[in-house]
């Protein structure tokens, strides 16, 4: 199973957290319920220590998130990893995507 | 889950391939020899290779391997497949399907597979590639176990393909991850570098999370050839784009690809650049050249036929293979999608449906006779000519030819021979014969049987067959063909023959006959059945235990066959298997003796006539047909049943007038009988249902069916009946005598 937890917080930020098989069995059901019209704050933070599985399906998943937030002009911090993740991250040459520069939390007006 | 599901095709096409290997090879053996074989035979190799390595089945992967090579190089005609090499890849084949058959940790448990893998692999060094020298080979061999893919890696450092991924957006749901594809490349080389491209991304509100839309670049350093790096993208050829660059390729190739990739050009220069494909400052020189050309349409057809020139001069072979094998995989696919796997149990679910369906028909049909509507018994009649064809086609499906296991003798014989020292050839009839798929199935040890025995004991040493005057090569021949509503398969041999007196001496001995029993050939040669005989002096490792004929019986007898055996003294023997079409359903005729249904098989039945105007031949039960004699039976006095109370019969005195009045005459492989009942009811689709255990004994019946009205009908086993009422007959006055004593004994008078 896959999970996802989406916190909106205070800070004008968001914490989305993912955990379990972040696989093609799932992607359709983490996407229909809760990515399609998430709503992100300017400053998002996604957790991935609790991911279990991820197979390209998954990382599709997290990629199109990143790019939304791009899009936004948001910004997005991983703020935690595993080697599940970083495995697959290596091995496709995604790193871009997982170091992007980490700004201090604005306060936003 | 999609992944078991593929790994079970993988399985089922892995089988298949190493069929085809075998047959090949066997051809092989036999001295045709052409490209298109070596070609089959190294493509099954390949193929079980590379859905192997998409599977991370390493231990058959690199065992593959070293076979695909030499495989590969009697392909090019570096080398030629002798009698020795033959020899060892049959065994390598036998090893391949052993490796497909475990997985890969049973594997690493089973030591003695794996000492056996290391020996193929050391005797096939003689033959391998050049590029590998034997003491690299031989560190493969021993690393085997280890490290399964060192084997590719250790070759050539220059090489690095671009391979380029635009694939298939229903990849992922297909159950295809590109992640298994680049594991499996890296099994064929080191992945230099991979660029994955994320601008096909839609906006988040129209993301399919199913759809792919990743596309990748990749350089691989391997020196696999084109084919082989094609063959890992097999399962998602359709609809991809997948363009594969030699290492070789000049520069205006990767240009022309970018070019063709929806992809902005710069940003795929860029990453051809950081791929190692190409250096900036070529890139930006053919980009510059290029867009020069874009403005000289004439310049601009030149430098195209200049590009096709380099192509085909740089890689010609291996592009030319590389579209042969993609133009075989197209057809097979073709084939392919014209057929559905069925699991068995559904297809057997179907005709138990179909029977019921039967059946209810005929009750309906009953029903519609009772009310005497004309329209009704016309739908009715309409019903029933659907139901027939249903019942047809359903059959079909489970029917198959028999050639598939004819062709697994091809090997068994050619490995019997070699260990008996004798020359024999295969010859097989009637392939394409067709058969109920269960019985193919039941079929194959009895046959293995009795083909083992043909070339044990019945064909003879090469010595022996020049002595006898024979030629040096023996003859089997498997032959299969449809007679009288069966199904006949035969086994027979230019050999020795059965030896008669031997075998009566045998009996003798074992007790199963006394020395006065007086037996006919036919009675004799079915002793062989008979557990615990064996007439071969000395007990090879082949037969000779005396199991094996009797369990062949049994076998035979479970698919309500039987075996005929004729053999003539130096001339060679045939064992004749004789089969009903298909268990399940069979058209059969109604008749009814007192009251009691039976029927008969429709296809053993020849005509239909009027008993009573016949004449008896008296006291044999026996009328003269048309100048031959046919004895028959009659049914009332088989089962003993007793007279209605209407037909008030006296049969102790007139055994002659029974009220039997209609003649059935059957015939079963050459021999005809009648069978003599009161009331011919015409056909009926019979659905056959099995008797229970206890009324084995019962003779003359093959299986029971439920009537439309709910009555309970015996289907008569006329192979059976038959041998009775010859046997009646040759036995003359004793036998049949006291058996018409007791039937009148036991009949109830009134």
């Amino acid at each position: 199973m896959a999970k996802i937890k989406i916190t909106q917080k205070r800070n004008n930020s968001t914490e989305i957290t993912f955990s379990g098989e972040l696989t093609i069995f799932f992607a359709m059901e983490l996407y229909q319920e809760h990515l399609q019209r998430i709503k992100l704050k300017p400053k998002v933070i996604i957790k991935l220590s609790s991911v279990t599985e991820i197979d390209t399906a998954g990382m599709q998943i997290l990629l199109i998130l990143f790019k939304e937030i791009t899009k936004k002009n948001g910004e997005y911090e991983i703020s935690s990893i595993n080697d599940v993740i970083s495995d697959y991250v290596k091995l496709f040459n995604l790193e871009g995507f997982f170091s992007p520069s980490i700004k201090n939390i604005e306060p936003q007006l | 889950m999609s992944l078991d599901a593929a790994l079970q095709t993988y399985y089922v096409e892995a089988q298949e391939h190493l069929e085809s290997m075998e047959s090949v090879l066997l051809q092989i053996d036999e001295g045709e020899c052409n490209d298109d074989m070596l070609n089959d035979i190294f493509r099954s190799a390949h193929t079980i290779k590379g859905s192997a390595g998409i599977f991370g089945l390493d231990h058959i992967v690199s065992f593959t391997h070293v076979v695909e090579n030499v495989l590969d190089r009697a392909r090019d005609n570096e080398i030629t497949l002798d009698h020795d090499l033959i020899n060892i890849l049959f065994k390598c084949r036998d090893h391949i399907a052993n490796l497909v058959s475990l997985s890969l940790d049973d594997f690493q448990d089973e030591t003695e597979l794996q000492q056996t893998g290391k020996h193929l692999l050391i005797s096939l060094l003689p033959w391998s590639n050049e590029d590998l020298n034997s003491s690299a080979t031989e560190e493969a061999v021993t690393e085997i176990t280890k490290q399964p893919t060192s084997l590719q890696k250790a070759i050539d450092d220059n090489k690095c393909w671009h391979i380029s991924l635009r694939l298939s957006n229903d990849c992922l749901r297909n159950g295809m991850d590109p992640l298994s594809f680049i594991k499996f490349l890296s099994s064929l080389g080191e992945i230099k570098h991979i660029e994955c491209l994320t601008d096909n991304f839609p906006p988040l509100s129209e993301f399919d999370p199913e759809n792919l839309y990743l596309a990748y670049e990749i350089s691989l350093q391997s020196n696999a050839d084109l084919a082989t790096i094609e063959n890992t993208f097999m399962f998602v050829q359709d609809d991809s784009d997948i363009v594969i660059l030699p290492p070789d390729t000049k520069v205006d190739d990767y240009i022309k690809l970018i070019e063709n990739l929806p992809e902005s050009k710069e940003r795929l220069g860029e990453i051809l650049v950081r791929c190692g494909a190409l250096t900036q400052n070529s890139l930006e020189k053919s980009l510059t050249r290029q867009s020069q050309t874009l403005q000289d349409p004439e310049q601009e057809n030149k430098q195209l036929l200049g590009e096709v020139l380099t192509q085909q001069s740089t890689v010609p072979k291996k592009v030319v293979n590389a579209a042969l094998n993609k133009q075989k995989q197209n057809q097979n696919a073709a084939s392919e999608s014209k057929q559905i796997r069925v699991d068995s149990d559904r297809l057997d679910h179907l005709i138990n449906l179909i029977g019921e369906l039967l059946i209810n028909q005929q009750r309906i049909d009953l029903l519609a006779n009772k009310v005497g509507e004309a329209s009704l018994i016309e739908a009715v009649d309409d019903f029933e000519g659907f139901t027939e064809q249903i019942r047809d086609a359903a059959l079909s499906l489970r029917m198959v030819p028999i050639g598939g296991t004819f062709q697994k003798f091809k090997r068994l014989v050619r490995d019997t021979a070699q260990d008996l020292g004798k020359d024999i050839e295969l010859i097989i009839e009637g392939a394409d014969t067709e058969l109920d798929r269960l019985m193919v199935e039941k079929l194959a040890d009895p046959l293995t049987h009795i083909v083992r025995n043909a070339m044990d004991h019945g064909l003879e040493s090469i010595e022996q067959r020049q002595a006898a005057g024979k030629p040096t090569k023996g003859q089997l021949k498997l032959a299969a063909y449809h007679d009288a509503g069966h199904i006949v398969i035969a086994i027979s041999d230019d050999g020795n023959g059965i030896d008669k007196e031997r075998v009566r001496e045998k009996a003798i001995d074992k007790g199963i006959i006394n020395t006065e029993t007086i037996m006919t050939d036919n009675e004799l040669f079915h002793l062989i059945f008979h557990p615990g005989f064996s007439t071969a002096q000395e007990v090879t490792n082949l037969s000779g235990r005396g199991v094996g004929m009797d369990v062949v019986k049994r076998n035979v007898e479970a698919l309500q066959g039987n075996i005929e055996i004729s053999s003539d003294t130096g001339q060679g023997s045939t064992f004749k298997i004789r089969l009903p079409l298909t268990l399940a359903i069979i058209d059969g005729f109604h008749v009814e003796s007192q009251n009691t249904h039976f029927i008969i098989p429709q296809a053993t039945i020849i005509e239909c006539i009027d008993l009573n105007a016949h004449i008896d031949i008296e006291g044999r039960h026996c009328i003269n047909l048309r100048g031959d004699m046919i004895p028959y039976l009659n049914m009332e006095e088989i089962f003993n049943l007793t007279p209605s109370l209407k037909q008030e019969t006296d049969k102790g005195s007139e055994s002659k007038k029974h009220h039997s009045s209609e003649l059935v005459i059957v015939q079963f492989g050459g021999e005809m009988a009648g069978i003599a009942v009161d009331k011919l009811n015409g056909e009926i689709q019979t659905v056959v249902k099995p008797l229970g255990p206890i009324f084995k004994a019962l003779k003359g019946i093959g299986g029971s069916s439920l009537l439309g009205n709910g009555d309970i009908a015996f289907i008569l086993d006329i192979p059976q009946l038959i041998e009775l009422a010859i046997g009646n007959e040759t036995s003359l006055t004793n036998s049949y005598k006291s058996k018409n004593e007791n039937s009148s004994q036991n009949s109830p008078t009134e």
